[in-house]
């Protein structure tokens, strides 16, 4: 864990108001962080945007790192997931952007890592102005994780009727991503 | 089943955990813990994956500016003796803990916290599950007022408190307190005396009471202003909603 002690010296130099520390300890995780906030978000831009916030929160409230829990590099990736899904929640245009990785041929794993932890309610009113069948086909098959096979069993429903129900809610998924562009676009962006 | 800490995994995902002992501990836990094994692959994607993203230019000079700007010398000073504090007292005490004794590494609980603009809009108080439990006033705190809402099924809670009156050198502090008890601090953030914190995860299950006291700007280690006000959540949980 010598790395880590380095670290937490380094958070301590950079409390004292030391900027070369603040410019190792950037250089050392600046990368790390972006990576994961890109991954979950999908848009550089935001992602720098997180990258900032997880800075300034690590560097204000540092004190409330706990060594035994884990590695400082470890507490930065935690910081930086829980802060890019509040920002896919705050920007729905974000979120539309994510939801259009669930196009199948498109889907690699990491497009929608960890998607499924956030709350239920703000995935389903992502995905609202689906028809019914096409949202809970949508939902089991990208958030529950259930194969298609297990769909078409809790749906009753033939395998044929449940990848169309994918296919047709995937198609309105993008109409609808393209409503609210306009809808944000006409009002301003939204917090 | 108290299920390991994310930032455990995540070291485990980087292989970066160096005590056999703990390792061991926590392949034992991930063979019987679906959660937690779900939570390392995840992880073990991030890790794996390699992007070129490369910051931007202006970033470094940006987050620098902004955090300069926001930390007053006298504040950066004190906070620095805090974190080298604390920082000292946890090295010091897992040394003492895994060096000398060889204990069985412990693995600390925890659950997400977050607090007043954070908290994205949340129906919990409308699910036909949710328990309301009223939050208990102490001492010179009578006229703190707030209800914490909780849900086992969704393992959320939301606490809602009113009544904090504003304080010059001191912050108000949230204790959560396990049932092993463990106890995770979070300073609390006052908007016009009030406090609103959803606290999300499966370690919901295992609180047993959340209070508050009046503590050193910036926050305490411990527990050693008075408290405000408590509330007790042991006999609240739905006992057959717990996760195996």
């Amino acid at each position: 864990m010598d790395g880590n002690l380095e670290d937490i010296r380094l958070l301590e130099e950079i409390q004292q108001g030391s900027q070369q520390s603040f410019e190792l300890f950037y250089e050392k995780y600046i990368r790390f962080i972006l990576h994961i906030a890109y991954q979950i978000i999908g848009n550089k831009e935001e992602a720098e945007d997180v990258c900032q916030e997880v800075f300034l929160e690590l560097l204000q409230k540092s004190f409330q790192y706990q060594p035994e829990k884990g590695s400082v590099k470890a507490w930065l990736a935690v910081k930086t997931k829980s802060r890019s899904l509040d920002r896919l929640r705050k920007k729905k245009p974000l979120l539309m952007n994510k939801l259009e990785a669930l196009v199948p041929e498109k889907e690699s794993p990491l497009d929608l890592i960890f998607l499924n932890e956030m709350e239920r309610h703000v995935l389903i009113d992502a995905l609202n102005h689906l028809p019914e069948k096409q949202r809970e086909a949508i939902y089991r098959a990208y958030f529950q994780g259930e194969t298609h096979q297990q769909i078409t069993k809790h749906m009753k429903k033939p395998l044929g009727s449940v990848k169309s129900f994918i296919r047709y809610g995937l198609r309105n998924l993008r109409k609808q991503k393209s409503l609210v562009k306009w809808m944000e676009a006409e009002r301003g962006w939204k917090e | 089943m108290i299920h390991i800490p994310e930032m455990k995994l995540i070291d485990m995902a980087m292989e970066k955990i160096e005590s056999e002992e703990e390792r061991e501990h926590i392949k034992k836990h991930l063979a019987i813990c679906p959660h937690c094994r779900e939570k390392l692959a995840k992880w073990q994607i991030v890790m794996e994956t390699e992007t070129n993203l490369q910051p931007s230019a202006e970033l470094k000079e940006n987050i620098w500016k902004q955090a300069s700007a926001t930390m007053k010398p006298k504040e950066r000073k004190k906070k620095a003796k805090t974190t080298v504090a604390f920082a000292s007292a946890f090295i010091a005490a897992s040394l003492l803990v895994f060096g000398l004794f060889h204990t069985k590494p412990h693995v600390h609980p925890t659950v997400e916290v977050a607090q007043n603009d954070r908290i994205e809009e949340e129906n919990l108080r409308f699910y036909p599950e949710t328990k309301q439990v009223a939050v208990i006033p102490v001492s010179d705190f009578n006229h703190i007022r707030g209800n914490l809402w909780m849900n086992d099924v969704t393992e959320e809670m939301l606490l809602e408190v009113d009544g904090f009156i504003p304080l010059q050198e001191k912050d108000y502090q949230l204790w959560i307190i396990y049932e092993n008890n463990d106890i995770q601090g979070e300073l609390l953030s006052v908007q016009d005396g009030v406090t609103r914190v959803l606290f999300k995860g499966p370690e919901i299950n295992e609180l047993k009471l959340i209070k508050a006291s009046v503590e050193p700007k910036g926050g305490s280690s411990k527990l050693t202003g008075p408290n405000t006000f408590i509330v007790p959540l042991e006999n609240n949980h739905d006992k057959e909603n717990r996760k195996e």
